[in-house]
């Protein structure tokens, strides 16, 4: 298990994430989601033992993961930009890296390697990005590690690649019981795959659930009253946001959507409609992206 | 044992460039310098030296132009492969997958140092092993070779360890590459570099300051003091001179200072060292700033226009000028340093930098104004003195950089070996007194005086100086040496001649050699012991006229041989400062040549027969060695005792002019002033006419005289300025001799060249106008 407790870390007066706590579980896949620089890649670069938390600490299976070699042993960390030295191939490449694994399988690398059909003897700097990718990832599942931990997860990588990427991610949990952290803004990628998943919202975790749980907490119900409605006659309604339009109304609502409905359809109303959020409609509903909906529409008619 | 073999096996931590840099050295060392380094054969040819005898050489001076120590060169070994292994410091994706690894700080710290020092170290005792093996089997079996090969390992280790700590400081310390070379560079050389400047300018600053310079404090806390200051130091002297305590507490205190070093370094990685900051500037703002730039060009610049302005200060006392160019060094140096490290220029963060640019020049305004608080001025009473002690100037080369005379008139100018020898103290023994050492109180307050006269009379008269040096008799000294020296001081100087000090020092020379001769036998330095020789009965006299033309007085009996010597003796003792320095006339001159011949010393030698001497210099060398000195005394028309000696002798007509003057050159003295930046070191740069050496060129008008005796310097004979030279026959230049008077002085005439020179024909010329 991966306990992330109570991590905070500044740099310099800004800061990156603010006591952040989050449990993943053994036989885990978990998603790391949250804007560009909402401090995803330097949560795990803490949890990697790379960044030293300025207060809280990571914990595998209960052992505070920084400077610590024994339990890193169980740690790969496929990092954005894992290095390889300039005159590496793709198997001096995971040679470089297999030394310090002790559980590093080179039949479990090159079998993905064929999966991905890369040839070993290539030179690293002539890969693409995406073949960089794919080779970064077979050394990671070659590693064997108990937790791996992967950023911008599916980055560069085409549809096929994806697919393969998230069957052998479900094979490797299945098989070893590990536990996965991914980071990726690739919400319908993650949530194909994902048990649980965390929105790091700037500083802060806005929402840390089980997948099904996302679903099941966010509703968008579209209703049409009789009558026109201000804001003020649906105060008794838990919503997470309102657009109002004359007698119809677009409300978001969280937490016990049942409840909530039954409020709704206990007023003067004409339909109801309700259904499930993507993990994509979420996410923008818990970034507040959506708020600048508005501000783009009115940029270009200046 | 278990955890060193684990690093040793970690090859990734080290990266691939560890050993490929190392299989390149390999092949460098064992090909490249194989035949220069292992072979013995060098020790035949350099006869009695030792070279070569460890290896010390990677590359002959024949091939690359310097000799190189391979010691050094597995120093700079260390140095870049530390600076490689910890790039993970200055290269965000090689840090975030180093510090990713399963490892803690302290095994990747260990990793990265233990491995290629082991290797370094391990290949470096391989070659010095071998090296070892092949002189056994010259020599033979002996302790002085193992005592050299393990001092020889020490200094190795002492590379390895210093060249390591200095790369991963470079690293640690800063953010960038770029910065940390710098940073490894200003360690190593900023401390020495303060050293050697405070002691060369603080004679500037304090007027009688004695400086110090690349002394023993100084070569001990260079690090690397072969690289900087001497190619192949201490291995090129006898194989026993390298088993001196001396080099193995320095070896041994770099050893431990290095191995310190790399503990804080660790302590500092471990702790403070974090993956954010890893590109970014001042990571260590005060250490990034002074290393990066700031220090370095600051000082660098400061030495460079030091030197202009050390002589700026002493010669025209402008001491403003220090202040100017150290405000001016400094605020460059700060600058560049802004640009550098692409900050703002007056970033909060830089206030200590900007203090310290406000206060050095304050220090040195306020040392200025104050004389050093009292420093200047300070001359201890004639009651608390014990012994005063007055070295002159100790080396021609120093005053020819300002060679100018007190006394321009031709009578005193022909005397100036007199002078010369009184003042200079030149190399020549016996002749100069190169050290007074005064314990008559009486002599005291012409001491007293000098110092006094040093002190209130600063004007930059002469190229003069002199250290006077007193104990006290509380035990404590005081030194001060001034230089540049006032007519008025020169001329307190020369009256020192009338003491009994002085006087004496002639009367062991000349006539006390059994007193002098027991002396000899506890001395072991070789200067003090060669110059007391006295004149032996066997020395060979040489009367030369004033136009150099050599008699030997091969019949010179005993009893003439001592009445000569009594006789210059009792015109010491009689003449005043102003006879002996300025005479009416100068004849020419006496020279005794004395030849001893030193052996070797056993233990029984400590009984030495007469004209036995023994160098302990030449100890080693296992050989006999003949030396001789040649001692001249320049007779003057005040010498009456000689004068009439010589008469007495029939000698006196020995002094006259007897060559004719075959051709000599007519040179344009105002147009060839400019010219004398072009100095030419081609001896035969006349072809069939005149091969030219020991130049010494003065030219009385522009005042200026930048030749010095040892360089040949002569821009005439060149194409553009041929017209200002003209050939002229014997007579003309006869004319012109009368005039000038002297072969060694300018004479009365302002606008006089004069250049020494022989031709192939070995008669003497004088060119002149």
């Amino acid at each position: 298990m991966i306990k992330i407790n109570s991590v905070t870390k500044k740099y310099g007066d800004f800061t990156a994430i603010e006591n952040i706590n989050i449990e993943v579980a053994d036989t885990s896949v978990f998603a790391l989601t949250g804007f560009n620089g909402s401090g995803k890649t330097t949560l795990l670069n803490i949890c990697a033992g790379v960044v030293k938390a300025d207060s809280g600490a990571v914990l595998l299976d209960g052992n505070d993961a920084f400077d610590n070699d024994k339990e890193r042993k169980n740690l790969f960390y496929v990092s954005e930009s894992m290095f390889f030295p300039p005159t590496a191939t793709v198997k001096s490449g995971a040679k470089f890296y297999a030394q310090n694994y002790p559980n590093f399988s080179f039949d479990i690398f090159n079998s993905i390697l064929e999966i991905f059909e890369i040839n070993s003897k290539k030179p690293i700097r002539s890969l693409s990005k995406g073949m960089k990718k794919q080779v970064q990832l077979a050394i990671g599942f070659a590693a064997k590690p108990k937790y791996l931990l992967i950023d911008e997860t599916f980055d560069g990588l085409d549809p096929q690649k994806k697919e393969l990427l998230k069957k052998l991610i479900l094979e490797y949990i299945n098989e070893t019981n590990a536990s996965i952290i991914i980071a990726s803004h690739n919400l319908t990628e993650v949530s194909d795959i994902c048990d649980h998943v965390a929105i790091i919202n700037g500083k802060s975790v806005v929402l840390n659930s089980a997948i099904e749980d996302v679903s099941e907490n966010f509703r968008k119900v579209l209703v049409t009253f009789k009558n026109a409605v201000t804001e003020k006659d649906l105060e008794s309604v838990n919503y997470h946001r309102i657009k109002l339009s004359g007698k119809t109304a677009q409300i978001i609502v969280c937490g016990d959507v049942e409840s909530e409905i039954n409020k709704l359809n206990n007023m003067e109303i004409d339909s109801l409609e309700s259904e499930r959020l993507t993990l994509e409609e979420v996410f923008i509903e818990e970034t507040e992206a959506e708020n600048k909906n508005e501000k783009i529409k009115s940029l270009f008619k200046k | 044992m278990k955890r060193l073999s684990h690093y040793l096996k970690n090859k990734t931590l080290n990266s691939v460039t560890l050993l490929t840099i190392f299989t390149v050295y390999v092949i460098f060392y064992y090909t490249l310098t194989y035949w220069g380094d292992l072979i013995p054969f060098e020790l035949i040819e350099y006869g009695n030296f030792n070279f070569f005898l460890f290896g010390s050489h990677t590359l002959e001076s024949d091939i690359l132009g310097l000799r190189i120590h391979n010691e050094i060169v597995f120093g700079f070994l260390a140095f870049f492969i530390s600076f490689l292994n910890f790039k993970f410091l200055h290269k965000k994706s090689l840090g975030l997958t180093t510090l990713s690894f399963p490892k803690t700080r302290a095994q990747i710290f260990n990793s990265k140092v233990i491995l290629p020092v082991a290797l370094l170290i391990s290949s470096g005792l391989i070659a010095k092993t071998i090296a070892l093996y092949w002189n056994f089997s010259f020599y033979g079996f002996s302790n002085e070779l193992i005592g050299a090969y393990l001092i020889n390992v020490l200094i190795l280790i002492q590379y390895i360890l210093v060249g390591t700590a200095l790369g991963i400081f470079g690293r640690v310390v800063t953010a960038r590459t770029f910065e940390g070379i710098l940073a490894s560079i200003g360690f190593l050389f900023i401390p020495k570099t303060i050293y050697v400047l405070i002691g060369a300018l603080a004679p500037l600053f304090l007027y009688g300051h004695e400086g110090f310079y690349n002394n023993d404090y100084a070569y001990f806390f260079d690090p690397v003091r072969d690289y900087i200051y001497g190619y192949g130091y201490h291995l090129e002297i006898p194989i026993t001179e390298p088993v001196s305590y001396g080099n193995i507490i320095y070896s041994a205190f770099w050893i431990v200072a290095s191995v310190i070093a790399l503990f804080v370094l660790k302590k500092y990685f471990i702790k403070n060292t974090k993956h954010e900051n890893t590109g970014i500037n001042n990571k260590i703002p005060f250490i990034t700033t002074i290393t990066s730039a700031g220090l370095p060009l600051a000082i660098a610049t400061f030495a460079y226009y030091g030197n202009t302005a050390g002589y700026i200060a002493t010669v025209a006392k402008k001491k403003e000028i220090f202040v100017i160019v150290t405000i001016l060094a400094l605020v460059f140096g700060y600058i560049i340093n802004s640009i550098i490290t692409k900050t703002l220029l007056f970033k909060k963060e830089k206030a200590i930098i900007i203090s310290i640019i406000i206060a050095i020049p304050s220090i040195v305004t306020l040392i200025l104004a104050t004389g050093g608080f009292g420093y200047e001025t300070r001359i201890p009473d004639a009651e608390k003195i014990e012994k005063i002690t007055i070295q002159p100037s100790l080396s021609v080369t120093e005053i020819a950089l300002h060679e100018e005379t007190p006394y321009t008139d031709t009578a005193i100018a022909s005397s100036y070996n007199h002078y010369d020898e009184f003042l200079r103290a030149e190399s020549e023994p016996g002749a100069y007194i190169k050290q007074l050492e005064f314990t008559n109180k009486m002599d005291f307050e012409r001491l007293l005086a000098l110092h006094n006269s040093a002190i209130n009379n600063k004007n930059a008269d002469t190229a003069e100086q002199f250290l006077i040096t007193y104990e006290l008799k509380d035990g404590s000294t005081l030194s001060r040496r001034y230089t540049y020296l006032s007519t008025e001081t020169v001329e307190q100087f020369l009256e020192l001649w009338e003491t009994e000090t002085v006087k004496n020092a002639y009367k062991d020379w000349l006539l006390n050699a059994d007193d002098i001769r027991e002396t000899q036998k506890s001395a072991h330095d070789f200067d003090m012991v060669y110059n007391k020789i006295p004149l032996s009965k066997g020395a060979q006299v040489t009367i030369n006229s004033i136009d150099s033309v050599p008699t030997i007085l091969e019949n010179l009996t005993d009893e003439e041989f001592l009445t000569l010597k009594t006789a210059i003796y009792n015109d010491v003792q009689s003449l005043t400062w102003e006879e002996w320095f300025k005479p009416e006339k100068t004849y020419g001159n006496i020279s005794f040549y004395n030849t001893y011949v030193f052996k070797p010393l056993r233990e029984t030698d400590f009984d030495i027969e007469s004209d036995e001497y023994y160098d302990d210099y030449e100890f080693y060398h296992r050989y006999e060695k003949e030396v001789g000195y040649e001692l001249n005394i320049t007779v003057t028309s005040e010498m009456t005792n000689t004068v009439k000696c010589l008469e007495k002798l029939g000698l006196m007509d020995k002094f006259q002019r007897t060559r004719s003057i075959a051709k000599g050159y007519l040179i344009d003295t105002e147009e060839c002033a400019e010219a004398w930046f072009s100095t030419y070191s081609n001896k035969d740069s006349v072809e069939n006419k005149a091969s030219f050496y020991h130049s010494v060129l003065f030219d009385r008008t522009s005042k200026t005289i930048p030749i010095t005796s040892n360089t040949f310097a002569l821009p005439f004979f060149d194409e553009q300025y041929s017209s200002m030279v003209k050939e002229v026959n014997g007579e003309e230049l006869e004319a012109l001799l009368e005039k000038a008077n002297t072969k060694y002085y300018c004479g009365t005439d302002s606008n006089l060249l004069f250049i020494w020179t022989y031709d192939l024909t070995s008669d003497t010329y004088v060119i002149s106008k």
